[in-house]
């Protein structure tokens, strides 16, 4: 299963992902990944749109990309929304080393706890559950950026958390 | 010594330059340009001009993308321009002073896009209650006091006290340590090149690489003759190539529907999306800016609840390249006019679309036309070429400008039709092919032309040079070194070394190896 990264981004494909990670993790493919986005005609319009600079991409259900996960020959990056969605990839074996959060908005709800990633308290809980299956969760914007372990930083902004 | 009035107006200038960079995004604040200017502040325009190619070559490569804030090389040109000027030293010697200074920029941009966070839950708060003229201004001035004005008083400062303290150190350090700035210099520019390279590097784009290199290292062609030539070349493999059939947009049978904005209306709303940025946190990043796009057809369209409650819904998370941010823009007002736009839709549209778009942007941009844009006008600026910088102006009005009025014209007449269009490739990749040729060309011919890397290395016998080791190399091929400090920066950038930790070490490399007299490099 060729995955070359694993990635939370609520924008998905976006500039970060086309002008940096790519080449820098060596893909060749995208795969963006969610129940709701696979049947959301927009973001699969928006898919379309992100094949006008050259990128092989294409978007599924939690399901179906781990069929096809297992089947390919391409090294792919892995797009997804938000936390649960990379648990439910990872325990139903997507296998990786480690999960890069990029990218999590604001909004109600949701506390700030880096420079661009936004969390409430059931999505930090969803984190430390992708921890605690042996994978680094890692807050990294760009390869560029120094890599910072994601779950201490959800430690010092919430108190009732805690790794195996 | 910098008087404070020259001070006075360099502040200014960062200020406006920073402001400008942020928002119309026309190209008018270019290191060469931006060097030019400070020249003139300091009575010598050509060497800073220097500056300003210089420092364009420099950090073409350091991309701006997704809200996160590489080093900034704004206020960096306008400071090292003035200091170098003062104390009559090549442009070279800019580069290794603008490092500290540009990241410092990049700290001061983070932090104003914290306080800007502050000015948008102001803004949240006043459309809550329905004054949207304050909260209008407060988008419209909350960066002019945060983001651009840091900007303009560290280059104030900058300029005051900077050349006091490079002029104190100037006489203390061995003249052979400057001249090892000019070779350490070189090899930061070819990292520079390399963290644009490394994006793009597939055979293809190497290939037009290397024979940019060869036109301009062995064949001496100059750099706009190398861009009209392999734009020669990339349109004829554009013609010739075959285009799969597939990839065509389907017709879409619907006429677009009547229009409601007068070219008034739509010319100011077209205005103020070149504020998109004007306020930009790092909670929402452009929200306020998209809110205040929108909102005189917001007004048009609703009235109290109503009008709060879509305002609000226009205020929630966006970011996107500011020049494909306008499709979306021009479709989402389309969809308020033919009144099929909840407040579901409308979110959907954006955060469906922003992303994808923003990736387009971004690549198309950064990669291409700014590429070729920016090189030819840095080379005109390094052979003293007085209108280096508003070339460079021009193709940005041009080219941006134009670009984000079209788009908003196509969403906007457009409308949801676009959204129904079966594909969307239609061909457009192959354009994208032609302007990464003649990138990757020009890149090639500036390794060749203005790297200048080579090794004063000499065997002596009996008090006669009998052999360089350079005439060895020249043999081999001329610009060999030059080449190989590129490939070799790519090829690290590509195995995972920081962009960063790379031009410290490229730049710690070139001031040993310059000392000790083993690689030197010929200056600009």
């Amino acid at each position: 299963m060729p995955i070359a990264l694993m990635r939370v981004d609520d924008r998905l494909i976006h500039g970060q992902i086309t002008c940096a990670w790519l080449s820098f993790v060596n893909a060749n493919k995208i795969y963006v990944v969610g129940d709701l986005i696979a049947k959301d005609p927009i973001a699969i319009m928006g898919i379309k749109y992100s094949k006008i600079s050259g990128i092989d991409s294409d978007i599924f259900s939690v399901k179906d990309a781990l069929e096809n996960l297992k089947k390919s020959t391409d090294r792919i990056m892995v797009l997804v929304k938000d936390p649960e969605t990379a648990l439910s990839l990872i325990e139903n074996g997507a296998k990786i080393d480690w999960l890069d959060v990029g990218q999590i908005g604001y909004k109600e709800g949701r506390k700030q706890v880096a420079q661009t990633v936004s969390v409430n308290e059931d999505e930090a809980k969803t984190f430390l559950k992708i921890k605690n299956l042996g994978v680094d969760v890692i807050y990294r914007q760009l390869p560029d950026h120094n890599p910072s372990d994601f779950i201490e930083t959800l430690k010092k902004h919430f108190k009732n958390i805690e790794v195996q | 010594m910098a008087s404070l009035f020259q001070a006075f107006l360099c502040g200014l200038l960062a200020y406006v330059a920073r402001w400008e960079r942020v928002n119309p995004q026309s190209a008018f604040s270019s290191s060469t340009m931006l060097g030019f200017l400070t020249g003139i502040i300091f009575g010598d325009p050509l060497a800073g001009l220097m500056v300003g190619g210089t420092m364009d070559l420099l950090y073409l490569g350091i991309v701006e993308i997704g809200g996160a804030t590489p080093p900034r090389p704004e206020i960096a040109t306008i400071i090292t321009s003035g200091i170098v000027i003062e104390l009559a030293q090549p442009a070279e010697v800019a580069v290794a002073l603008s490092f500290p200074i540009a990241i410092l920029a990049a700290q001061l941009v983070n932090l104003a896009f914290i306080i800007n966070t502050g000015y948008m839950h102001y803004i949240d708060s006043l459309v809550a209650k329905g004054k949207f003229g304050t909260a209008e201004f407060v988008h419209l001035t909350g960066g002019l006091t945060t983001e651009f004005l840091f900007q303009g008083v560290a280059a104030f400062l900058g300029v005051w006290l900077g050349s006091a303290a490079v002029s104190a150190i100037y006489g203390a350090v061995p003249p052979a340590f400057w001249d090892s700035l000019i070779t350490a210099a070189q090899l930061v520019i070819c990292v520079g090149l390399a963290a644009l390279l490394r994006t793009i590097w597939k055979p293809e784009v190497v290939a037009f690489y290397l024979i940019g290199f060869g036109l301009a290292a062995f064949l001496h062609l100059p750099m706009v003759s190398i861009a009209l030539l392999m734009g020669a070349v990339a349109l004829y493999i554009f013609t010739t190539k075959k285009v799969e059939t597939t990839g065509a947009p389907e017709k879409v049978e619907e006429k677009p529907k009547e229009r409601k904005l007068s070219s008034s209306e739509f010319f100011r709303i077209f205005l103020r999306s070149l504020l998109l940025q004007n306020t930009f946190n790092s909670e929402r990043m452009q929200a306020s800016g998209y809110w205040f796009s929108i909102f005189p057809v917001l007004k048009k369209y609703y009235s109290g609840k109503e009008l709060v409650e879509n305002s609000k819904v226009h205020l929630e998370f966006y970011n996107n390249n500011p020049v494909t941010s306008e499709p979306i823009l021009g479709m989402n007002i389309a969809m308020i006019e033919e009144g099929v736009a909840t407040p579901e839709l409308q979110r959907n549209l954006k955060a469906g679309l922003m992303g994808p778009l923003a990736g387009v942007g971004d690549a198309i941009w950064w990669f291409t036309i700014r590429v070729i844009i920016l090189v030819l006008g840095a080379s005109m600026a390094l052979q003293g070429n007085l209108v280096a910088p508003f070339f460079i102006w021009g193709g940005g009005i041009i080219f941006i400008f134009g670009a984000k009025y079209l788009l908003l014209r196509y969403g906007y007449t457009s409308g949801l039709s676009l959204l129904k269009t079966a594909e969307v490739t239609g061909g457009i990749e192959r354009y994208l092919d032609l302007f990464t040729i003649v990138g990757a060309s020009v890149i090639g011919a500036v390794t060749g032309t203005w790297i200048g890397l080579y090794t004063p290395i000499e065997f002596m016998h009996a008090g006669a040079v009998i052999f360089k080791l350079q005439d060895a190399l020249d043999f081999i091929m001329p610009q060999l070194l030059s080449l190989i400090g590129t490939v070799s920066a790519v090829y690290l950038l590509r195995r995972g070394v920081s962009l960063f930790k790379l031009m410290v070490a490229y730049m710690l490399l070139g001031i040993v190896l310059g000392y000790l007299g083993l690689l030197a490099a010929v200056p600009f």
